[in-house]
């Protein structure tokens, strides 16, 4: 999805990976679930099968700045040369841009034969198990895990194989992971644990050398007209409001919802403050921060609604929360639609630009700088 | 080219001379020396993702994945100034054949009309989905006996999914339960009918049985006879150190694989391998130690069912006081010499 990082890295040097308790080897991933790049350009991968966040240090690399970057076509197609398979065999499960490098890096599964369904998720339909990554020239190259310089965390207690979702059929495991967010030095992961109340966040504090902090979270759907504890997060993003480190996040169906970050305790449950509903029959898919005229606003992709713009300053301003059914499809804080359905994944691109990963109406997935003033 | 359907795939250039092998010692140079492409009509598509090695054989590329039977790939080498090229693809994987019923228990040709439980052993592990759909009783008109079994859409499989249980509705055998009352036992006494899987049960992978599976059977009277545990022998171990104990009539195949053991005169437990004949009336035991001389007994455990689910201590449904009272002892002493 992308990385949440609050202060992005926008250093010239070679970045040094100061974060103690690496060790070098062939990490052992399972499941590529979520991507996101951490501090000084480290690559955090949430790890659904295997329960557990991997920090991977990609080695020393130049740092470069965005000039004119140019979309690159057609990715499946050269996702699937890369990997000798058809490009109907190849899917792409999550997107972040090294903020050092500028380079995109994708988690990429070959195979979809488990595709039954319309709600399935990347996630739910494979595992992936490559990490590629295009140079400038749009020509991707396999990542070489096979000895790197990593540290592992389990999580404690991530939602069991079993579990099913009963509507699509599937294990709720791969829903043990579905987002990384990094700030104040933590590693946030949103996902499902075997708790009481399935929908968790886990914070994690970076290096990976402390106990790992399990809160069970619920928020109202305005949508369902009910409280939901089952319900995972499905993007989020860590934003100031007030002066205070927040959790913004979209859950299926479409609300948005805030917590406090400091309210986050071990072994606590906390209710989220449900403040927009967007769109019943929807998956909010990503979700990134950018800068306009001087202004943050947060930008949300959807699998079946348009982009959406919502102002920092209006949730802020948004004294109330969304406890009752919402019977007018949307409601709560105001946002803006922008043009750009099938949009995927997205990350910052540098300062000017969100790189995209969509579906165009001919059926080609392209991987697309757009730039922010469009929005 | 190696790209068999099982196995390893790689693709080699042996035969290099040694200012090819000095060339291609450095790694970087490999890629130039032999890559592999999808297709000839994009050449800025990337190469293959795959790793070089360098022996005395030659120059090996083994792919990321294992080469595709439908997807077409082209090796370029270029050495000592020659080009080579060579199309490929992987061998398509052999036509699986279609998996099959290998048996169905109770495999005699009547069975009691109150019979509880049937099982059905596949070839391979199947898909679980619609179970339920693709198994059916037929009566002697070929017409489907309605609710024959419990309906799970998934069936009752055991972990690796080869073998169904398939629960004679219960309702209906019981007596004095409604659906019983309502629509009578599923097996009438003296009546002839077919087990049947159709040609649609398909394995874990997809592939239908494509020809359907039928065992024709006959209903008998009703057993509402609990097993008698003094009918059961047991004959002294054979030369080969197997022991046979005959039961006083066929027993559930699947309980009798876990409710009874052989123990010592101390009541431990004598490790070993048993087996149940094909008409569920012999259970056979080969102890993994050889036999010492000494007192030893066969434990029935209570859970242990015939086909109608009369247990040893007693039986499955029963009228107050119009049955014999069940034996008590689950323990047959015997002695090796």
């Amino acid at each position: 999805m992308k990385a949440t990082v609050l202060a992005v890295v926008l250093g010239t040097a070679t970045p040094l990976l100061a974060a103690s308790g690496l060790t070098t080897g062939k990490p052992d991933i399972r499941s590529m679930s979520a991507l996101a790049f951490g501090p000084e350009g480290v690559l955090f991968v949430g790890d659904s099968r295997a329960g557990a966040v991997f920090a991977v240090d990609l080695g020393a690399r130049p740092a470069a700045q965005v000039k004119d970057p140019k979309p690159i076509t057609d990715v499946e197609g050269k996702l699937a040369a890369l990997l000798g398979a058809k490009p109907s065999d190849v899917m792409v499960h999550d997107l972040a841009v090294d903020p050092v490098s500028k380079r995109p890096y994708l988690s990429v599964s070959r195979g979809r034969g488990a595709w039954n369904e319309q709600w399935l998720l990347a996630n739910d339909v494979a595992d992936a198990t490559v990490l590629v990554r295009f140079d400038p020239a749009g020509t991707p190259e396999v990542v070489d895990l096979s000895s790197v310089p990593f540290a592992k965390v389990v999580l404690p207690n991530p939602i069991d194989e079993s579990k099913k979702v009963e509507w699509k059929k599937t294990s709720l495991r791969s829903d043990a992971i579905t987002d990384l967010g990094f700030a104040d030095g933590s590693l946030f992961v949103a996902g499902l644990s075997n708790e009481e109340f399935a929908a968790t966040m886990w914070k994690v504090a970076y290096p990976f050398d402390g106990p790992v902090s399990t809160t069970t979270i619920e928020n109202y759907h305005g949508a369902h007209g009910k409280y939901e504890t089952e319900s995972p997060v499905r993007t989020f993003v860590a934003y100031p409001l007030k002066g205070k480190t927040h959790l913004l996040a979209a859950y299926l169906c479409t609300p948005l919802v805030t917590f406090e970050a400091s309210g986050l305790k071990d072994k606590q449950h906390v209710k989220g403050r449900t403040v927009g509903e967007f769109g019943s029959g929807n998956y909010p898919l990503d979700m990134v921060v950018y800068r306009k005229e001087g202004k943050q606003k947060l930008l949300i992709a959807n699998s079946n609604l348009p982009l959406m713009i919502v102002d920092p300053a209006a949730v802020e301003a948004y004294a109330g929360a969304i406890t009752e059914p919402v019977k007018t499809y949307t409601g709560g804080v105001a946002f803006e639609q922008r043009s750009g359905t099938g949009i995927q994944q997205m990350d910052n691109l540098g300062d000017d630009h969100i790189v995209v990963l969509r579906r165009l109406a001919g059926g080609q997935l392209d991987l697309a700088p757009l730039p922010v003033r469009r929005f | 080219m190696e790209a068999p359907a099982e196995g390893p795939h790689r693709v080699s250039l042996i035969g290099l001379d040694e200012a090819t092998r000095r060339s291609v010692a450095d790694a970087a140079a490999r890629p130039r020396a032999l890559a592999i492409r999808t297709s000839t009509e994009r050449p800025e598509a990337p190469g293959v993702a795959g790793t070089y090695s360098l022996d005395d054989e030659g120059l090996h590329f083994r792919p990321l994945f294992r080469f595709a039977a439908d997807v077409s790939y082209v090796a370029r080498a270029s050495v000592a100034g020659e080009r080579l090229l060579r199309t490929f693809s992987a061998e398509p994987p052999a036509p699986r054949d279609p998996p099959h019923v290998v048996a169905f228990h109770p495999a005699a040709g009547v069975l009691p009309a109150n019979a509880l439980r049937a099982y059905v052993q596949f070839s391979r592990p199947m898909a679980t989905r619609d179970t339920a759909r693709h198994v059916r009783l037929q009566d002697d008109a070929g017409r489907e006996v309605p609710l024959a079994f419990v309906e799970i859409d998934e069936g009752l499989w055991d972990p690796g999914r080869t073998r169904l249980t398939l629960f004679f509705h219960p309702g209906r055998v019981k007596r004095g339960v409604a659906p019983g009352e309502r629509l009578g036992p599923p097996l009438v006494d003296g009546r002839s009918y077919r087990f049947v899987v159709d040609a649609a049960m398909a394995d874990a992978q997809g592939t239908p049985m494509g020809a359907p599976f039928a065992h024709a059977f006959r209903a008998g009277p009703a057993d509402r006879e609990p097993p008698r545990v003094d009918a059961v022998e047991i004959a002294a171990p054979a030369a080969d150190g197997t022991l046979s104990v005959r039961l006083p009539e066929p027993l559930d195949r699947a309980l009798l694989q876990r409710f009874l053991r052989v123990e010592d005169a101390e009541g431990a437990r004598v490790p070993g391998t048993s087996a149940v004949d094909g008409s569920d009336t012999v259970w056979t035991f080969r102890p993994d130690a050889p036999w010492r001389s000494g007192a030893y007994a066969v434990r029935i455990e209570s859970a242990l069912e015939d086909r109608a689910g009369n247990r040893f201590d007693r039986p499955f449904d029963r009228v107050e006081g119009t049955e014999t009272p069940p034996s008590r002892a689950l323990r047959v002493p015997f002695a090796v010499p």
